[in-house]
């Protein structure tokens, strides 16, 4: 929406200003990168650091290498991303439901809420020696563990914002003798809609971190076995290679997040 | 015997907490012909919006009953469109709820939306209009479902002062070419003499019927233009003095 067809001198100014200034910082943040990695490299060259136990960007580039050759990178980043991917989807899935289930029946929120509270104080990786025992050593305790770490957060924060909604709106619907689940459907869905996708930005990002402690416990292949297996053989290069591509996997997802968002929000701006 | 649209007998209300029991509202009857304009005003607390939503149905009383063609059309404080949804799609609310024929339907609200000067902003989203446009088409979706009798509960105070005369003009001059049976809620006096054929003024709580006004102004045209009538003020004066405003500051 212009006031004007045309672009005054003025806005034409102030448009190119903004655009700079965005070049500017975007390049700033690539040189902070560049100049991290540089720095490593040189120190560790010069022994200023022990790359042994620090590792050096030229080492993890031929570590990535030598995995890729191999194929076994693959293997690795494949199994942590299946894994998220079902952790991700059981336990926002099973969170979503189960918040829907809450927000239905307030007797049954009222029941649950104390077992809620402990249930999301409790450190969910003291629970990791029973996933294994009870769903044993393959992929299942590791989902399992990112499902537990991410469900309960996803259970109160989409309770909350269901039950957020201004109240009028409800009554508003009820004049118009709406039921429950239109009720549902047609208000508190989409008014909770912010809160459902910044649940899902903390909730994808738990199960990452559920799959990571997970492959630490018990595993046979994934970053987290990597990382494991790297530490304890010494070979920091694959420590140092697996937590560089799980950074770039957190930064996909975010900007995965993120484009949903927008599409789905289109109506706020 | 005369037919009432909307007849309330012997409508009492008593809410239950675990301190307290309050009786919000105790005895009131109340019948309005068709075409019928009436302003509730009473002390503020009174219990003049539970008795709208207990004429809506949205509230049981505890003693009396409510008889009218349902569902009567609502107007809450605030617009309340759903910023996800266009105009139209807002305005379309009601007969979606009730599963109408959607086609008819979007017939019938594009003709309101045309009618009423909002045709150009049918798809645009709430937020891009002005308060009072908003209120406008507030008023169409509850006009959507065809209703014969319109509840409003201080649909105007959210809107600042001259918007607020210029919506008042226009939703009086629509519910009237409509020909709809309204009850306005409000606590403007003002408000409530130049819109209605009657003013029930209602007691502080438990609210009562105190005293029903029937409003006879010489004048005819829009409600801005009646407050300048000469009987105006009398009216004004004596529901003032109904009200015992100045009780409370003393």
């Amino acid at each position: 929406m212009s006031v004007s067809a045309k672009p005054s001198l003025e806005r034409k100014t102030y448009l190119q200003k903004m655009r700079i200034h965005r070049v500017v910082v975007i390049l700033t943040q690539l040189m902070i990168l560049l100049a991290f990695l540089l720095i490593w490299e040189l120190a560790a060259n010069a022994r200023f650091i022990d790359p042994f136990i620090t590792s050096q960007p030229s080492r993890v580039l031929a570590a990535i290498m030598r995995l890729h050759q191999d194929g076994s990178l693959y293997l690795h980043v494949w199994v942590t991303i299946v894994e998220t991917f079902w952790g991700f989807i059981l336990g926002t899935g099973g969170g979503f439901l189960c918040a829907v289930l809450l927000w239905w029946s307030r007797f049954l929120h009222e029941i649950s809420e104390p077992y809620l509270v402990v249930l999301n104080a409790l450190p969910k990786v003291a629970l990791g020696p029973l996933l294994i025992v009870w769903l044993g050593n393959g992929s299942a305790p590791i989902i399992g563990m990112a499902l537990l770490i991410s469900i309960i957060v996803t259970i109160i924060s989409l309770v909350s914002g269901f039950q957020d909604v201004d109240p009028d709106k409800i009554k508003l619907l009820l004049s118009f003798g709406a039921t429950r689940l239109q009720i549902f459907t047609k208000v508190v869905l989409p008014s909770s809609l912010p809160t459902l996708i910044s649940t899902l930005k903390v909730s994808v990002g738990l199960s990452l971190v559920g799959v990571i402690m997970g492959e630490f416990l018990v595993s046979k292949a994934g970053l987290g076995y990597l990382i494991v297996y790297g530490s304890q053989v010494f070979k920091l290069d694959l420590v140092m290679l697996s937590i560089i591509i799980l950074a770039a996997m957190a930064a996909i997802i975010y900007f995965g997040v993120s484009f949903f968002e927008k599409k789905l929000l289109r109506w706020q701006k | 015997m005369t037919a009432f649209q909307v007849e309330l007998d012997h409508i009492s209300m008593t809410y239950q907490s675990p301190s307290e029991e309050t009786e919000a509202i105790s005895d009131v009857s109340l019948g309005l012909t068709q075409g019928e304009f009436v302003s509730i005003v009473g002390p503020s607390g009174c219990g003049k919006s539970t008795l709208l939503d207990i004429i809506c149905g949205l509230v049981k009383p505890t003693r009396g009953s409510v008889r009218l063609q349902r569902p009567a059309g609502y107007m809450l404080q605030r617009d309340y469109l759903l910023e996800w949804r266009t105009i139209r799609q807002n305005c379309l609310l009601g007969p979606e709820l009730q599963n109408h024929n959607m086609k008819e339907a979007r017939t019938y609200v594009d003709h309101l939306l045309e009618t009423y000067g909002l045709a150009e902003f049918a798809d645009h989203y709430p937020r891009q209009l002005s308060g009072g446009m908003r209120q406008r088409a507030a008023l169409i979706r509850t006009l959507a479902l065809k209703p014969d009798v319109l509840l409003l509960d201080e649909p105007f105070s959210a809107l600042d002062y001259q918007t607020r005369l210029a919506v008042v003009d226009e939703v009086w001059t629509i519910l009237r070419k409509e020909n709809k049976t309204v009850i306005l809620v409000t606590h403007d006096i003002a408000e409530a003499i130049s819109m209605s054929d009657r003013v029930v003024v209602l007691s502080a709580r438990p609210a009562r019927v105190k005293v029903v006004y029937q409003v006879r102004l010489s004048t005819t045209g829009l409600p801005l233009q009646r407050r300048q009538d000469e009987n105006f003020r009398k009216y004004f004066d004596a529901i003032w003095k109904e009200l015992d405003i100045y009780v409370s500051l003393g």
